[in-house]
């Protein structure tokens, strides 16, 4: 009797530990706080990335929302136009009925390289600041496809997926260094455009962003070293099957675009990664309009291709 | 018209005497002076020299004229005092004597142990001087006999007649007062900031037998926390993120482990530090600007030295405390000869940890565990060789681990599946030194150090899914990284103290660090051809896959430092130190003048610094609570030193039994600041242009000190607040605007309270109060973009600036008792306390969520240590 007694003082003196050293950890705890803000109000977020030589592209104008207050629906009280090269001929977006979020161009807005153009947005009458952007329409870079191998195939590797790895060059075609967007993708049989997963880049890590948000990766051609070159490994996913395809290419579009596109792309992509952890860098929303948020800017599309062998 | 003459006033030394003697001493030619004139001659017995012996005669000469012939050789002066000639010493006579040096060591007389800035000084305290960091003094005194007192806090003071007429070398043990034989306490003198010193308040001298006193996290006493009680010093939350002194950053101080830099100093990510207490013997901290033989770093300097070992007999503690167990031993090798000490310090959590983690992932239906621990061991070993010289050999060997493994079932996959999770960190720093002091002559002392120290931090991160397509198939996939922080440094140093009189000391010397670093980076997936498919990756795989980039560079040092003093309470310490720093093939070369200037009476010293300090090292920190995933660079071609700019002024007042009060102002300016600009983590390799992602920027901090010590009583008080600013600006952050820096803590206060009851019983109390962290907060503006990839909508939060914000200030007190024992065979101690004794929930971090499905934003503090108890139990023996 004695000796049972024993051992049960026993667990219960090392339970009674294990609980009080529980009980420390769980006291270590979070409580909700409710911060003082400064009152800044509402602003204009424009969301405007438009290709260029697009006919008629359309912009996204909205407000910003706070615990509070919803956004504010835009209306005809509000001026949006452009301005060509400076030119005292601007032209007027005007909202889509059906969308009022969505603003069209004019037919006669013509989008090229090389041009300069000026987004002018004026709310007052609803009591937002006017606010105001700028872009120079960058020339195409240039794509080299180097090589493509095929690491794994869907049909025999064991996850079912299919893995590439491609070695692709990049080259201004003005003489100084360029931002791009390069999204690697395929085509379904039915035409359908089926973007692949960047699994990995090999080189020039510091030049090239994976983007949590959007396909592809932003390079920033100023960081890269004297080879200008990137190695990818793309997956397929488990739902395309290469040796079925009639078309079996990889095409890679590539964007050049402009420090404002890149800045706010790497903003974005960055919030959602870092999620507002303390163990991650502190990320400004970049934006390129003189008040309110958003970004305009114009960027030049070009594809290349190189067949799966 | 006449004058009668009782009218007229005769001037005492304007009378006219006869007067010879032969070899008489002066003070009893003086006697017969006054009784031959009638005039009283009054004089102080110290001022004048009993032995002096005068041979003269004279035949109608004024007295004043043969009182001047009299003390022609001595720093006296004669002034009349109504109709009474009254002998002063003369400041600004100087005196060309005959003199002689006397030398030695001062030590402990129980321990054998060197007792550093010890006090040596003439009876009329004309002349002193202290000895140095390994105990060894030399004084130069005018010859014949001479009163010599030795003291040191907490010791009987020594008292030695010399009557010397050439050169000597002596010895000089002090024994510990019988009072500290009886309590633990130093009863008096305990001055924390040596009001004579030249170095401006900048020298804290941390008083480490009060750091057993003062209640500590878990009961586990620890210097850098005492130093962070200090005006002027301010951390993370809670300790962590490293030290700050004065508006600087964590990787600009120069902390100092028996002359060999330390990279990281903490254990626990800062609720510890790696300076086991049992070994330190002192701990410097120099604030503002530094004295000459210190350089590498802008901010501070903390100078610890550990002891020697009992020269004499064999003694040792053990320690047991709620999270930590420690013990140390030490005594001669050879007894007078040579001696040894070691400690070993272990957190004992380990086992509990393990367990708790264990039932608490058994409680959601899956497998893990977690294991932290931190271990540290130091040994040293003295050797004597004759009576002039000594060898040291030095090692300390330290780790931080930490893993967290969770296995579970995965029910969303087409297959049976598993997934494992793995992260762990391995934080180590090992040092070996090999030291030589040598007394080479009366006035000159030679220290060299050599040493060879590695640090690592290393990361492994691994993720794995297995699904199990039937009993003999399975697929797997994973993604690992690993992520690696070396550095290994290779030093050595040369240091000579020139001690050419009592009022002038000089110390120039030398010095060579060649630094190595090795980061690492690289990840790895299934595709890759590791061949890992049937076990899970190791560390050890990916280690061995990454190519050892060897980023070398060398810093040498030349410096010379002269200490002038002036009268009894005026010091002027000038310096050079001259740094030329190599990497690759680019040379920088870093003039860094320094000058301490303190002047001002018995009660009271102002005192001046300025400076100029470089900085080789370049440590990016990427996280916002300065956990140790730095990594440490050195300067390139394309990123110079970092520079700063130090001055201050202070004012310290001390009457007994009031205490020390004093007052300082400092500003700092700095520049070739580096720190991340974008991605996390940089590729740091041969082939990328890491340098071009570096932003470089510039920062000031200033403010002002109060301080107030009382440190004679039952009760000692120690008293700090601290006002101050500190701010950055970088041209590729914050839109090239100013930003606060991280540890611009507008007020900081300290108060600490030792009461000692009896001789067995003290109680302590400590409160700490800081301003709020700032953070960066992003604003109450939201808009959505779309995830192109999963087409979910992305509440984007709005920053516009950095650390537009605070946390809740800070603020914790923590209470204590010691409870003292005696036996015959050593004493013990027992601490009882607690740590944030009324639970107060300081902030660690601010989490911002964004609620989706209400657009939210969603702020919350999260706290981490909360009202902790403290319990251990140390036995001396």
């Amino acid at each position: 009797m004695r000796l049972k007694i024993v051992r049960h003082y026993k667990q219960m003196r090392y339970n009674l530990f294990i609980l009080s050293f529980a009980v420390l950890l769980a006291t270590s705890c979070t409580q909700v706080v409710d911060p003082v803000f400064e009152q800044s109000g509402q602003d204009l977020f424009i969301k405007a990335q438009i290709e260029s030589y697009t006919f008629r592209p359309e912009i996204q104008l909205n407000t910003t929302f706070t615990n509070t207050l919803d956004e504010v629906t835009l209306s005809s009280k509000v001026n949006t136009i452009v301005y060509v090269n400076d030119d005292d001929d601007p032209k007027d977006f005007r909202p889509l009925p059906e969308n009022k979020s969505v603003w069209i161009a004019p037919a006669e807005l013509e989008i090229a390289e090389g041009n300069d153009y000026r987004l002018l947005i004026d709310a007052s009458e609803l009591g937002f600041k006017a606010t105001e952007a700028s872009t120079r329409v960058p020339f195409s870079g240039n794509l080299g496809v180097k090589s493509l191998n095929i690491i794994s195939n869907g049909q025999t590797s064991t996850d079912g997926m299919t893995r590439l790895e491609t070695k692709v060059t990049l080259n201004s075609s003005t003489e100084l260094p360029e931002y791009y967007h390069l999204i690697p993708f395929i085509r379904n049989n039915d035409g359908t455009r089926l973007n692949l997963i960047i699994e990995r880049i090999s080189s020039n890590l510091n030049a090239t962003i994976d983007l949590e948000h959007r396909h592809g990766i932003l390079i920033d051609e100023s960081v890269l070293d004297d080879t200008k070159e990137v190695s990818i490994l793309l997956n397929t996913s488990d739902d395309i099957d290469i040796e079925s395809l009639d078309f079996p290419f990889i095409y890679f579009d590539l964007k050049t675009t402009t420090k404002d596109y890149y800045l706010y792309n790497i903003s974005i992509s960055d919030q959602v990664k870092a999620n507002a952890s303390p163990f991650n860098k502190e990320t400004l929303t970049y934006s390129n309009f003189s008040s309110g948020y958003g970004i305009f800017t114009i960027y030049t599309s070009k594809l290349d291709s190189i067949i799966i062998e | 018209m006449c004058v009668p003459l009782s009218a007229q006033r005769i001037i005492p030394d304007e009378k006219i005497i006869d007067y010879s003697c032969e070899n008489q001493s002066l003070r009893d030619v003086l006697y017969e002076l006054s009784e031959k004139t009638n005039v009283t001659i009054a004089w102080q017995e110290q001022i004048v020299p009993g032995d002096s012996i005068v041979t003269f005669s004279v035949r109608k000469e004024r007295l004043g004229k043969i009182i001047d012939y009299l003390i022609l050789d001595h720093d006296l002066k004669y002034r009349i005092v109504g109709n009474q000639i009254s002998i002063i010493r003369d400041k600004f006579k100087v005196i060309e004597k005959e003199m002689i040096t006397i030398s030695g060591f001062l030590r402990d007389g129980e321990s054998g142990e060197g007792l550093v800035n010890a006090n040596i000084y003439l009876q009329d305290k004309s002349l002193g001087t202290i000895t140095n960091e390994y105990g060894f003094y030399s004084f130069t005194i005018p010859k014949g006999s001479q009163r010599i007192y030795y003291s040191y806090l907490g010791y009987d003071n020594g008292i030695k007649e010399v009557t010397a007429d050439k050169d000597q070398t002596f010895d000089v043990n002090l024994i510990p007062s019988n009072f500290m034989k009886e309590i633990i306490i130093t009863e008096t003198k305990l001055t924390p900031i040596p009001l004579n010193a030249p170095e401006v308040a900048t020298v804290d001298v941390l008083a480490i037998d009060q750091i057993r006193s003062r209640l500590a996290l878990a009961g586990e006493p620890d210097v850098m926390r005492m130093a962070l009680s200090n005006p002027g010093v301010t951390s993370g939350a809670d300790g962590f993120g490293g030290m700050s002194v004065r508006g600087g950053a964590t990787n600009q101080n120069l902390i100092l482990f028996d002359g060999i830099p330390i990279y990281n100093s903490d254990h626990a990510f800062g609720m510890f530090s790696i300076f086991n207490s049992r070994v330190i013997k002192s701990a410097k901290l120099y604030k503002g600007a530094f004295p000459s033989h210190y350089s590498g770093r802008l901010s501070s300097v903390m100078d610890i030295r550990t002891r020697e070992g009992n020269f004499k007999k064999i003694s040792g503690e053990v320690s047991l405390g709620l999270l930590t167990g420690s013990v140390a031993l030490e005594g001669p090798i050879v007894k007078e000869k040579a001696s040894f000490l070691f400690s070993a310090r272990r957190t004992l959590v380990d086992p509990w940890l393990k367990s708790i983690s264990k039932a608490y992932h058994d409680g959601k239906d899956q497998s893990g565990e977690t294991q932290y621990y931190f271990y540290d061991v130091n040994g040293k070993i003295n050797f004597n060789l004759g009576r002039h010289s000594k060898v040291y050999f030095s090692y300390y060997s330290g780790k931080d681990f930490f893993e967290n493994q969770v296995r579970k079932s995965v029910d969303a996959e087409e297959f049976p599946s598993t997934d494992f999770d793995q992260i762990n960190w391995d934080i180590g720093t090992s040092l070996g030194s090999l030291r030589f002091n040598s007394r080479l002559s009366q006035k000159m002392f030679l220290n060299a150090t050599a040493y060879k120290s590695f640090n690592n931090y290393d990361a492994f991160d691994h993720d794995r899914l297995v699904r199990l397509k039937n009993a003999s198939d399975s697929i797997v996939t994973f993604n690992a990284g690993y992520y690696q922080s070396r550095i290994e440094d290779t030093g050595l140093k040369l240091e000579f103290d020139f001690i050419p009189s009592a009022k002038q000391r000089l110390k120039f010397g030398a010095g060579i660090i060649n630094h190595s670093f090795s980061p690492g980076l690289i990840l790895s997936t299934e595709a890759d051809s590791l061949n890992t498919q049937g076990s899970p990756v190791k560390s050890e795989d990916l280690a061995n896959q990454i190519d050892d980039l060897d980023i070398t560079g060398t810093e040498i040092e030349v410096f010379i430092e002269d200490n002038f003093k002036f009268g009894k309470y005026t010091n002027l310490n000038i310096g050079y130190n001259h740094m030329i720093v190599t990497s690759g093939i680019k040379t920088y070369h870093i003039p860094q003048p320094r000058v301490l200037f303190s002047t001002g009476s018995e009660s009271n010293t102002i005192k001046l610094s300025a400076g100029r300090m470089g900085q080789f090292l370049h440590s990016l920190n990427n996280t916002g609570v300065g956990i140790p995933i730095d990594v440490w660079l050195p300067s390139t071609e394309k990123i110079a030193p970092e520079t700063s700019w130090a001055f201050s002024i202070g004012d310290y007042f001390q009457k007994d039994p009031l205490g020390i009060i004093g007052l300082e102002f400092f500003y700092k300016k700095y520049e070739g600041l580096t720190r991340y600009g974008t991605d996390g983590l940089i590729d740091i390799s041969e082939d990328s242009n890491w340098e071009e992602l570096v932003p470089i920027g510039e920062g000031e901090s200033y403010g002002t000190e109060f301080s107030y010590h009382k440190t004679k009583g039952k009760t000692k008080i120690n008293l700090g607040y601290t006002l101050s600013w500190s701010n950055r600006t970088f041209e590729a952050l914050n839109n090239g605007n100013p930003f606060r820096f991280r540890y611009d803590r507008r007020h900081v206060i300290n108060v600490g309270l030792i009461h000692r009851f009896n001789p067995n019983i003290e109680v302590t109390a400590n409160w700490e109060f800081g301003s709020g962290t700032p953070i960066t907060v992003p604003d109450n503006n939201k808009f959505i973009e779309i995830n192109e990839i999963t087409g979910e909508p992305i509440i984007v939060l709005i920053y516009k600036e950095l650390n537009n914000s605070i946390l809740p200030d800070y603020h914790r007190l923590d209470i204590g008792i010691n409870i003292h024992s005696e036996y015959t065979w050593g004493s013990s101690v027992l601490t009882i306390g607690l740590y944030n004794a009324y639970n107060q929930q300081n902030p660690f971090y601010r989490d911002t969520e964004v609620n989706i499905e209400n657009r939210e934003l969603i702020f919350e503090d999260v706290t981490l240590i909360p009202i902790l108890p403290a319990l251990s139990y140390t036995v001396k023996f």
